[in-house]
């Protein structure tokens, strides 16, 4: 049980949290990228989140003695993905990308998805910094022991 | 004689436990949106017990400091992994934030508490060892 174990646990979900929101803001932003660099329309992007375990040597020195006992590692971002689902066709002849059916594919990003998960990726950040302003709570708590 | 320090080691526990708890549903906050993940908590009779039954009991012998130690006595055995399949999101993730938030206040609060008892007992100590001055 270390001191700053739950410290580490909510900022690690901050990071997380913050690099959400910064793909978001990129989806919003690449909403009507209709070329990018490989000349394909802006694809929406996606975080994966995972369970930060331990490393195999924090469980090893705890079996063995030589550290305490602290099990969680909080939350990280697992791989930035591309979301797979078709492009949106609008039919506008007169647009430079557009197909030869006068079809012009606009990336797959939804605004109103982003918006939600914005939102939802805000209130995450706000829900992990009231437990990391509890948790320093408890710890000036112990410094005021026998006082 | 009394010993002075059982009830100091007592409230020592029930703020391992807040400590440790803290941690745990931190843990589980910082995972409200990683998909899979399924929240967790530490009992706190389980706990208790387990603690104070430490004392008593026989620890496995070792020759060296590095052999491996009896693994029963770790806390992290006693953490539960609870069952809300009802609240099960769509990505199985089994987090509800605001049962999650609610538990951490309650950890908080409940480490004011002890840390405060903790302190006068500590105090009434001090006033012993002073003859009361």
């Amino acid at each position: 049980m270390g001191m700053f174990d739950a410290i580490n646990i909510s900022s690690s979900a901050l990071a997380a949290q913050r690099v959400r929101m910064d793909v978001i803001a990129q989806n919003i932003a690449n909403a009507n990228t209709t070329r990018t660099e490989n000349g394909q329309p802006y694809r929406r992007k996606i975080v994966i989140f995972e369970e930060r375990k331990q490393s195999f040597s924090d469980i090893l020195n705890q079996k063995i003695g030589q550290a305490q006992a602290s099990s969680y590692g909080g939350v990280r971002v697992k791989a930035i993905l591309e979301d797979p689902s078709p492009f949106k066709k609008v039919y506008d002849p007169t647009h430079p990308d557009a197909d030869q059916n006068g079809y012009v594919n606009y990336p797959n990003v939804d605004i109103v998805t982003e918006m939600v998960n914005m939102i939802e990726a805000s209130r995450s950040y706000e829900a992990n910094v009231t437990t990391l302003n509890i948790t320093k709570s408890m710890i000036t708590r112990t410094f005021e022991i026998g006082k | 004689m009394i010993n002075m320090f059982d009830k100091i080691d007592l409230y020592k526990k029930a703020l391992d436990w807040a400590w440790k708890r803290n941690e745990i549903i931190s843990n589980n906050i910082a995972n409200a949106d990683t998909p899979g993940y399924k929240a967790k908590d530490l009992n706190f009779e389980a706990f208790l017990q387990k603690s104070l039954a430490q004392e008593d009991s026989l620890e496995l012998v070792t020759t060296n400091e590095r052999h491996i130690k009896e693994s029963s006595s770790n806390p992290d055995n006693l953490i539960e992994v609870l069952d809300s399949s009802l609240q099960m999101k769509l990505d199985q993730n089994t987090v509800d934030i605001e049962q999650e938030m609610g538990k951490l206040l309650q950890t908080a609060l409940y480490f004011d508490g002890v840390s405060l008892q903790l302190s006068r007992e500590i105090n009434k100590w001090k006033t012993v060892i002073k003859e009361g001055r």
